[in-house]
C-alpha cells in the first residue's frame, strides 16, 4: 500500500499575510506526507489552517500581501519553487480537488456533460493521445458516471446540475475528479453538506474506487468519525501546525496530544455517557501566536518548556507527537 | 478594562479604520475621493477662493472678451469678458446642488417603496414595482425633458424633473436587497421575538442595505450632474447669467474651434467632477463588496 | 396529559407547487403530513430527520413563521396554529422562542449586541428606561457566560460559540417557558458545542425550560434528549425515550440512520444495529412514494407496504413506531 517515496511531502510550510493589523502568521511549519496508494486525513477546526494548507499545495496562495515559505514536493518537484503556469497544468490532472459544496463547484448554466466533458478533454488521455476523438470522450463520460452509481449515466449527461439531488452531484464530482486518473485527491469536506445517510455511501464509494485505481487521497475535515472510518493515516493540525499523527487505527484508540484528547473527548458519544466538556479557551490570534507550542495557553499540562517549540516526538510506529510530555530525553531529540 | 461606552466607540472606530484601510489600498478610488473633496472644497469657499469672484454674477467687461487662456485669466475669457476659471468654480455649486437636492428627493422615496414592495409581498409588491418599471423603461433624458416640456425652465424645475425619474432605481436596488435579505434569520429571530415591521424594515432591514444605497448615491451624483449638464445644455436648467458648467458649454460651442476655450473647459469641468464622483463610488463598492 | 406544555394533533402543512402561465396548482409538496406528539414540561424533545424530513417546516408551524394547512398546536389551551389566536394573543410569542442553526446570520451584523437582545425587551415591554435595559441585557450576559461589555461588540468581532450564546440570551429575554433549537451546534466547532450544550442543559434545569431539540447529529441526540421522535418525509415513524430508541431501534429507516453514523470508538462501533446499508435518496416531499412513504428503500419491506400507509402504533412501553412489521400499524382495510 505505502511503498517508495511520498507522492506529497510537505515540508516545513509558513505562510503569512499582511493585513490590517499588521502581519498574521498562520502557517508555522507544517510536515505533511501522502504516499502512494494512501488514504490521508487532515483533521482541524475552524481556523486552524487546514484549507490555507491545500491552498498552498494547489499554488493559490499568490499575491502582494502572502509569503509563503517552505518547500512542496509533487512528483519530483518543489511546487512552491514552480512558476504559476506549471502548476495550471498540474491541477486538473496529477491532483483533482473534490469541494465541499457541490453546487458551488458546479456550474448551473451548463449541462453535467458538458462540464465533464471539459474536464475529460482537459486531461492527457490513458493511451498517451493528447486528444481524445468526441466518441472516446463521450465513452468515457459515461463510463465514468457508471463507476460512480449514477443511474442512466446518458440522462444524466444531459440534466442541468439544478436537477439532480445534493448526493448525485456529489457523484458528479467524485467523477469529475477521478476520471483523468489523478495521482492525488484532495476532498474537502465531502459530505458535509449531505445527510448522513448519503454521506456514508458517498464515501463508501470513494473509497472502493480509489483503492481500485491506486488513488491517493488527501481527505481534510472536521468530522472525527468520518476520518476514523475512511483514512489509513491522520494528521491533526492546530494553529498553523501539526499536533499528532499516526496511523488511523492506533490514533483514535490512544490520542497523545492534550488537544487530540480534548477533541475526541469532545465528541458526544453513542454510549450515552453524557454532554461532552468542550475544551476550555480559544485559537490563538495569529498576529501575536504564543511563542512556542500554540496550544499552551488551553493546555491543562502547560509547563515552562512550552514556551520553546515543541519537539516531534515519537511514540509508536509511525506515531507522532509535538509535545514535551513525551520528550524523555530533552537533550537528545529525535528529528 | 475600558468603559463600557468607551468599548461601542472604539469597535465603530475599528470598523471605519478597517473601511479605511481597504480603500486607501486601491490609488484611484483615493484619487476620486481627492478630486472630490478639493472640488467640493473650492467651489463652497469660491468668493475667496477665486481670482474674478464678480464675475459669477452679471458683469460685463467687452474690454478683456475673447481671451486666449493666460494670465490673469487662467482659462481665458468668454465673449462678454467673464474669467472663465472662476465660473466653473462657480458653476461646480449648481451641478453639485443638483446632485444633492435630487438625490434627496428621490432617494428616501426610493428606498421607502423598496422595502415596501420587497417585505410586504402581495399587491403593495405588484403595484409598486409594475410602476417602477414603467418608470425604468423610459430613458432618463427623454423623461427629463418631456416633464420640462411642460414646465417654465429654470433650476427648481430641473432639480424636480430629475428627481421624479430617479426614486425608481433606488426602489428596484432596495427591493432585490430586500427580498433576500428577508429570509435572513436575524429577520426571522426579530419575527419571533414580536418586532413590529416598521422596526424590522427600518432597524433591520435598512441598515443592511445602506451600504449598497451609499454606493449608488455616490456614483449617481456622477451622473445626476450629467443629466443636468444635459438639460442646462439645452437651456431647460439653469438661466443666465447664472454659471452652470452646461449653460457654459452650450454657450461656447456656437464658437468653436476659434474660442474653444470656452466650451472646452466647462466640459472638463464636468468630466473631471463626473470622473471623481466614478471612481471614489467604484472605491466604495469595492470596499463594501455591493453589486450596484 | 396535563403536564404537556405543547401538543400538535395532526399537523400538516403542504406547500402548493403552481406551474403554468395561469400559475395553476399542479402538486404539492407535503412537508409535513400529519404529525401528533406532545412534549411535556421540562423535558428535552428531540427531532430527527434527514433533508425532507419536515423537522424544520414543523418547527417553523410551531414559531407562527408559516401557518399550518391543517391540524392544530396547543399551547396553554390555545391552538397557536391558528393565526388569528396568535394575532389576539400576542404575548404568546413571549412563551415560545427560537435558537437557529447559523449565529452568524441570525444576529443582525449591522446592529451590536445590546441592541439585539434589547429587542425582545422592547416589544414586550419589559424593560424601557436606558438604565433598565442595560441592566437586563447585562444579566441575560451573563446568564450565558459572557462579560457584560460585549453588549457593545458588533457580531463580526464574536466568534462562533460567543455568537450563539448571544443568540440564546436573545431567547431568554423574554423568560419564555418553551425554546425550539433548530440546530443549535450542527454550525459550530466539535470543541465549542460541548460547551454550548452545557450551558443549554443548565439552563434547562436552572429555568425549568422545556426544549424541542432538532437535530441530524444523533450521538448529540443521544446524549441530550429525553426523549427523540424520528421523522421521514413529513411524518413521524418513532418515536421513543432516547435509550430504549438507541438500544432497540424498530423502524428500518432509524436502524439505518443509526447504522450510519461515523463514531470515533470501537465500543460505539458495537453499539450500532447490524449494519443496514443505506440504498437510495430520500425522495422529494412532492413525490412521495404511495403506501409507506419508505417502502422503496427499506430492505424489509413486504407485500403490503406499497399499498397501505401504516399507521402509528404502541411497540413497548411510550415506545411507538409507524412501520407495518409491528402490530397494531396495519389498518384494517375493507
Amino acid at each position: 500500500m505505502n511503498t517508495g517515496d511520498p507522492l506529497l511531502r510537505i515540508r516545513d510550510l509558513h505562510v503569512e499575510f499582511t493585513g490590517f493589523r499588521g502581519t498574521t502568521h498562520v502557517l508555522n511549519g507544517v510536515n505533511l506526507e501522502v504516499r502512494r496508494g494512501e488514504k490521508v486525513g487532515l483533521v482541524g477546526e475552524t481556523g486552524c489552517g487546514k484549507s490555507l494548507t491545500v491552498k498552498a499545495v494547489l499554488g493559490l496562495l499568490r499575491g502582494p500581501n502572502v509569503r509563503v515559505r517552505g518547500e512542496i514536493w509533487f512528483g519530483g518537484r518543489n511546487l512552491l519553487a514552480d512558476p504559476a503556469h506549471e502548476l495550471r497544468e498540474l491541477r486538473g490532472r496529477r491532483i483533482t480537488m473534490i469541494f465541499q459544496d457541490p453546487m458551488a463547484s458546479l456550474n448551473p448554466v451548463f449541462t453535467v456533460g458538458d462540464q465533464l466533458l471539459e474536464v475529460i478533454r482537459r486531461g492527457p488521455g490513458r493511451d498517451g493521445a493528447r486528444r481524445l476523438s468526441a466518441g472516446a470522450a463521450e465513452e468515457k463520460a459515461l463510463a465514468i458516471l457508471h463507476e460512480v452509481a449514477l443511474p442512466d449515466p446518458e440522462r444524466i449527461m444531459r440534466t442541468y446540475p439544478v436537477q439532480l439531488s445534493g448526493g448525485m452531484r456529489q457523484r458528479v464530482l467524485i467523477a469529475m475528479a477521478l476520471v483523468n486518473h489523478p495521482d492525488l485527491i484532495i476532498a474537502d469536506e465531502p459530505g458535509t453538506a449531505l445527510d448522513v445517510t448519503i454521506q456514508e455511501q458517498i464515501l463508501r464509494l470513494m473509497r472502493s474506487l480509489v483503492e481500485a485505481k491506486g488513488i491517493s487521497v488527501l481527505l481534510i475535515t472536521h468530522n472525527l468519525g468520518v476520518v476514523r472510518e475512511t483514512t489509513d493515516r491522520v494528521y491533526v493540525m492546530y494553529a498553523g501546525s501539526i499536533a499528532e499523527e499516526g496511523r488511523t487505527a492506533d490514533f483514535f484508540r490512544g490520542p497523545k496530544h492534550p488537544y487530540t484528547q480534548g477533541l475526541l473527548a469532545s465528541v458526544p458519544k453513542l454510549t450515552g455517557e453524557g454532554v461532552p466538556r468542550g475544551i476550555d479557551g480559544m485559537i490563538p490570534d495569529y498576529g501575536a501566536p504564543p511563542p512556542g507550542c500554540r496550544f499552551a495557553p488551553r493546555c491543562a499540562f502547560a509547563q515552562p518548556r512550552c514556551q520553546s517549540p515543541p519537539p516531534w516526538v515519537n511514540v509508536g510506529e509511525g506515531h507522532h507527537v509535538a509535545c514535551v510530555l513525551y520528550d524523555a530525553e530533552p537533550a537528545a531529540r529525535s528529528s | 478594562m475600558s468603559t463600557v461606552a468607551g468599548t461601542f466607540r472604539i469597535a465603530r472606530r475599528e470598523g471605519a479604520a478597517r473601511a479605511w484601510y481597504a480603500f486607501s489600498r486601491n490609488s484611484t478610488s483615493v484619487a476620486g475621493l481627492i478630486i472630490v473633496v478639493v472640488v467640493v472644497l473650492w467651489t463652497a469657499f469660491a468668493p475667496w477662493l477665486t481670482p474674478f469672484p464678480r464675475h459669477a454674477r452679471a458683469f460685463t467687461d467687452i474690454e478683456h472678451a475673447n481671451q486666449p487662456p493666460g494670465l490673469p485669466y487662467l482659462f481665458g475669457t468668454d465673449t462678454i469678458g467673464r474669467d472663465i476659471f472662476t465660473r466653473v468654480i462657480f458653476g461646480y455649486r449648481f451641478s453639485l446642488l443638483l446632485g444633492l437636492v435630487v438625490l434627496s428627493l428621490a432617494v428616501p422615496v426610493g428606498v421607502a417603496l423598496g422595502l415596501a414592495a420587497g417585505y410586504f409581498r402581495g399587491w403593495p409588491e405588484t403595484v409598486i414595482m409594475r410602476v417602477t418599471d414603467v418608470f425604468l423603461s423610459i430613458p432618463p433624458l427623454a423623461l427629463a425633458l418631456a416633464i420640462m416640456a411642460v414646465l417654465e425652465p429654470n433650476l427648481q424645475n430641473a432639480m424636480l424633473a430629475v428627481s421624479v425619474m430617479w426614486w425608481p432605481w433606488y426602489t428596484r436596488l432596495v427591493y432585490s436587497l430586500v427580498s433576500s435579505l428577508r429570509q435572513e434569520a436575524y429577520v426571522q429571530a426579530a419575527e419571533v421575538v414580536g418586532a413590529s415591521p416598521a422596526h424590522i424594515l427600518l432597524r433591520e432591514l435598512l441598515p443592511n442595505c445602506l451600504p449598497a444605497i451609499l454606493t449608488k448615491m455616490t456614483l449617481d451624483m456622477a451622473f445626476v450632474i450629467l443629466i443636468g449638464s444635459s438639460l442646462s445644455y439645452l437651456g431647460l436648467g439653469v438661466q443666465p447669467p447664472d454659471p452652470d458648467l452646461g449653460t457654459m458649454v452650450a454657450d461656447g460651442a456656437k464658437y468653436m474651434p476659434d474660442l474653444w476655450w470656452i466650451s472646452v473647459f466647462p466640459g472638463l469641468g464636468i468630466l473631471l467632477i463626473v470622473l471623481g464622483f466614478n471612481l471614489f463610488g467604484d472605491g466604495l463598492r469595492d470596499v463594501f463588496g455591493v453589486e450596484v | 396529559m396535563s403536564d404537556s406544555l405543547v401538543r400538535l394533533d395532526n399537523l400538516i402543512k403542504h406547500f402548493p407547487l403552481r406551474s403554468g402561465f395561469l400559475m395553476r396548482q399542479v402538486g404539492s409538496v407535503k412537508a409535513v403530513d400529519g404529525v401528533s406528539f406532545s412534549l411535556r414540561r421540562g423535558e428535552t424533545f428531540g427531532l430527527v430527520g434527514e433533508s425532507g424530513s419536515g423537522k424544520t417546516t414543523l418547527a417553523m408551524t410551531i414559531l407562527g413563521i408559516v401557518p399550518p394547512s391543517s391540524g392544530a398546536i396547543w399551547f396553554d389551551g390555545r391552538d397557536i396554529g391558528d393565526p388569528a389566536v396568535r394575532r389576539r394573543h400576542p404575548e404568546i410569542k413571549k412563551h415560545i422562542q427560537v435558537v437557529f442553526q447559523d449565529p452568524g446570520s441570525s444576529l443582525n451584523p449591522r446592529r451590536t449586541v445590546r441592541q439585539t437582545l434589547e429587542l425582545p425587551l422592547r416589544v414586550h415591554g419589559l424593560a424601557s428606561r436606558d438604565g433598565q435595559i442595560h441592566d437586563r441585557v447585562a444579566r441575560l450576559l451573563e446568564m450565558v457566560e459572557l462579560p457584560a461589555d460585549y453588549m457593545h461588540q458588533f457580531p463580526h468581532a464574536l466568534s462562533g460559540g460567543q455568537k450563539q450564546r448571544v443568540a440564546i440570551a436573545r431567547a431568554l429575554a423574554t423568560e419564555p417557558s418553551f425554546i425550539v433549537l433548530d440546530e443549535p451546534t450542527s454550525a459550530l466547532d466539535v470543541s465549542v458545542q460541548g460547551k454550548i450544550i452545557s450551558l443549554l442543559v443548565d439552563l434547562q434545569r436552572r429555568l425549568g425550560l422545556t426544549y424541542l431539540f432538532i437535530t441530524h447529529d444523533l450521538s448529540l441526540m443521544r446524549n441530550v434528549a429525553d426523549r427523540v421522535g424520528v421523522m421521514y418525509l413529513g411524518k413521524v415513524a418513532e418515536l421513543a425515550p432516547t435509550t430504549e430508541l438507541f438500544t432497540n431501534p424498530l423502524h428500518p429507516y432509524t436502524r439505518m440512520l443509526l447504522s450510519a453514523i461515523p463514531v470515533v470508538s470501537d465500543e460505539e462501533e458495537r453499539l450500532k444495529p447490524v449494519k443496514v446499508a443505506p440504498r437510495g435518496e430520500t425522495p422529494s416531499p412532492s413525490r412521495i412514494p404511495p403506501g409507506c412513504s419508505f417502502h422503496p428503500r427499506c430492505p424489509e419491506a413486504f407485500e403490503v407496504c406499497p399499498r397501505i400507509d401504516p399507521v402509528p402504533a404502541p411497540a413497548a412501553q411510550e415506545h411507538i413506531v409507524r412501520c407495518h412489521l409491528y402490530p397494531g400499524c396495519t389498518p384494517e382495510v375493507s
